[in-house]
């Protein structure tokens, strides 16, 4: 099992890196505007000290990409980064993909191409397609069970990954969600409103529910899979954990730690138990298994 | 520009059809968003359309059978047969959104017309040329978060045989198509697995119904008389708690309907060949009214000659359409020229 950190903030990138996890994903696939900022943040020396440790970097592209020039431009960006040592690009729109075999067909060719977590991968035929298309990684969908990823039959040459520990991603629109809120309906010059204003929303009874998070809802609670990595049939190669500030390194160090050991096969149910209650106190949110024991469902989501 | 009209079963269609729409959209038992619909005459056999589609196509009617889900492995494995049977009736095509599923159609069936569902998520022209490169599609439902000039690029930049569909008529969403999980999340109801947040299903679930309608805030028999399909977390309200601890209530989008009677020769002008209603759970009364406001209205731009800026739908046609909404006043355009729908602090609305 190799284990992933995604973040989109450069201080956090090289954070992570202390975590000597196997890859870090870099950028945004819900708004193209924090995906922008984040890439602007990058530096070479951030890049150079991933590769002095051994750590993969991957550019995460956005999904949501409504005009031939956004395409090519965040195509043409994120072949920049691959020339700049890079390793590869998480793709979540297959338009990028088009756009970078057309304009930028070197680095669609040694780039590693991998699927992200919005092309909607439910089932071995979508590992069929994407396998052909030249992917050599893909991401299943958050809704699928555990018995669902473990009947995933990827191809060869095509791994898969799964989210192992962070907030889930439940919804994310054209429209900022955060600054609608302040009466700003348009999207563009936010400022990246989102990270002064994220809102926790919660039931009349305050019960955390959402976290709009500018154009993202996510989930208050923490996805874990931990519990569920026994029953994937080992065919999960990837766990992608999210980091979405420096500040929550510690929490991510600890489900790094939780899922590693889980992996490996080394923990029983007490120290399953002990561990992800430590990660929660870590952590300050509460835990969820979103749909690996099936759906979740109110009760599950919001229960203190 | 043709109207497609969402039929519950095949008696509809032949309704909907007599009521002016060119096309008709239906749904297989399985293998679409609204499989786990408890309406009981929701959906159709494929047995029950092999006498059917032959007549309807001799009459120059189309009908497409969507296919909008997302299956798991088991569920692709199931529909094989299904699929194929489907593909070989004499249709106007399939609508899918799934690659797997669009994979096990062309393998069946090379030349059955197939249309990207809005489902899919598919929103610019690189995409969509990726996709036609692999599948060969007829057509694309866009997203309702496109704009009009996007539209336009769309027409310009793809084949004259795909052909652009966009939503006329529906429930507005904030939401990225085919990337909404809130459904799942909360209501153990995901539409990309067939399911919808039917009320009535819900029912025997009062622990469900008490968090759910706490959050929507609103009062179940009310709903359900205003004849609520689905519940969508997203239409409730909700109260700022942790972050801001000061008691703010949320509404995080209005009950809004995309209507687009007044847009139809800007549509037209984008490139536009195909306008979709929506609403398959509907009554067939009502679905057949709008139908025929729309059809009133196509008819009445392509007569007049009408620039695309400054048309004026016959206002019986408006009342027509809104005469059957829960939210009368709440018709808006799509997301054509802008973001119509806001995220709104309602809290002094809300107060008691």
């Amino acid at each position: 099992m190799r284990f992933e950190i995604n973040t989109n903030k450069v201080n956090a990138l090289k954070a992570a890196l202390t975590l000597r996890p196997d890859s870090i994903a870099y950028g945004d696939d819900a708004c193209a505007i924090r995906c922008a900022a984040a890439w602007d943040q990058m530096t070479d020396a951030a890049i150079a000290e991933a590769s002095t440790a051994g750590i993969a970097l991957y550019a995460v592209t956005p999904q949501l990409l409504a005009s031939t020039a956004e395409v090519a431009r965040f195509a043409g960006r994120a072949a920049d980064l691959v020339a700049a040592g890079f390793d590869g690009i998480i793709v979540n729109n297959l338009g990028l993909l088009e756009a970078l075999r057309r304009d930028r067909p070197e680095v669609a060719d040694s780039a590693r191409l991998i699927a992200g977590r919005r092309i909607n991968t439910y089932n071995s035929g979508d590992l069929s397609v994407l396998a052909r298309m030249g992917f050599r990684r893909a991401t299943a969908n958050i809704e699928l069970n555990a018995d669902g990823i473990a009947a995933l039959t990827p191809p060869p040459g095509l791994s898969l990954s799964m989210l192992g520990y962070g907030p889930l991603s439940l919804a994310y629109s054209r429209m900022c969600y955060v600054m609608s809120l302040k009466g700003e309906v348009e999207y563009d010059d936010c400022g990246l409103a989102c990270e002064k204003e994220g809102l926790d929303l919660g039931a009349r009874d305050q019960t955390p529910v959402f976290r709009l998070y500018g154009r993202e809802i996510q989930s208050t609670r923490r996805f874990c899979a931990a519990r569920a990595l026994a029953r994937l049939n080992g065919r999960v190669g990837v766990l992608e954990l999210y980091l979405p500030h420096r500040d929550g390194l510690a929490e991510v160090s600890t489900a790094l730690a939780l899922l590693r050991d889980a992996a490996a096969g080394t923990l029983d149910a007490a120290a399953l138990a002990d561990g992800e209650a430590a990660l929660a106190a870590a952590g300050r949110f509460g835990l969820c298994n979103g749909s690996l024991f099936g759906l979740p469902g109110a009760a599950h989501a919001m229960a203190s | 520009m043709k109207i497609l009209a969402p039929a519950r079963n095949a008696e509809a269609v032949s309704a909907l059809f007599a009521a002016g729409a060119e096309s008709c959209y239906i749904g297989l038992r399985r293998h679409n968003a609204r499989t786990q619909s408890t309406q009981q005459d929701l959906n159709v056999s494929v047995a029950e359309l092999e006498d059917l589609a032959p007549r309807w196509q001799a009459e120059g009617r189309e009908l497409f059978i969507t296919l909008n889900g997302f299956p798991t492995d088991a569920g692709l494995a199931e529909a094989r047969n299904e699929l194929s049977a489907a593909a070989a009736l004499p249709i106007a095509g399939l609508i899918v959104a799934n690659l797997g599923m669009l994979d096990v159609v062309r393998g069946l069936n090379a030349t059955v017309p197939v249309k990207l569902s809005i489902q899919s998520g598919a929103c610019n022209p690189d995409e969509i040329l990726a996709l036609d490169r692999w599948f060969t599609l007829s057509g694309v439902t866009l997203p309702r978060f496109i704009r009009l000039e996007e539209v336009a690029e769309m027409r310009r930049l793809l084949p004259e045989r795909i052909e652009i569909e966009v939503l006329g008529h529906g429930l507005i969403c904030p939401n990225a198509e085919g990337q909404c999980f809130l459904g799942s999340y909360l209501l153990n109801s995901s539409a990309n697995l067939g399911g919808i947040g039917a009320p009535e299903s819900l029912a025997g679930d009062t622990a469900a119904l008490a968090v759910i309608f706490d959050l929507l805030m609103d009062n179940p028999p009310e709903v359900l008389e205003q004849g609520i399909m689905n519940i969508h977390p997203c239409q409730g309200l909700f109260h700022g708690t942790t972050r801001r601890g000061d008691g703010r209530t949320v509404r995080l989008h209005e009950h809004l309907k995309v209507a687009s009677l007044d847009l139809i020769p800007a549509l037209m002008a984008s490139g536009v060949g195909r306008l979709k209603i929506e609403g398959r759970q509907h009554p067939v009364p009502r679905v057949a009214s709008m139908v025929a406001a729309y059809r009133h209205a196509v008819d009445a731009a392509i007569a007049e000659g009408a620039a695309p800026q400054g048309f004026m739908p016959d206002p019986a046609d408006r009342e027509a359409l809104s005469r059957f909404e829960m939210y009368r006043d709440n018709l808006t355009d799509n997301h054509f020229f802008h973001n119509p729908l806001a995220c709104r602090d309602v809290t002094e609305e809300a107060a008691p």
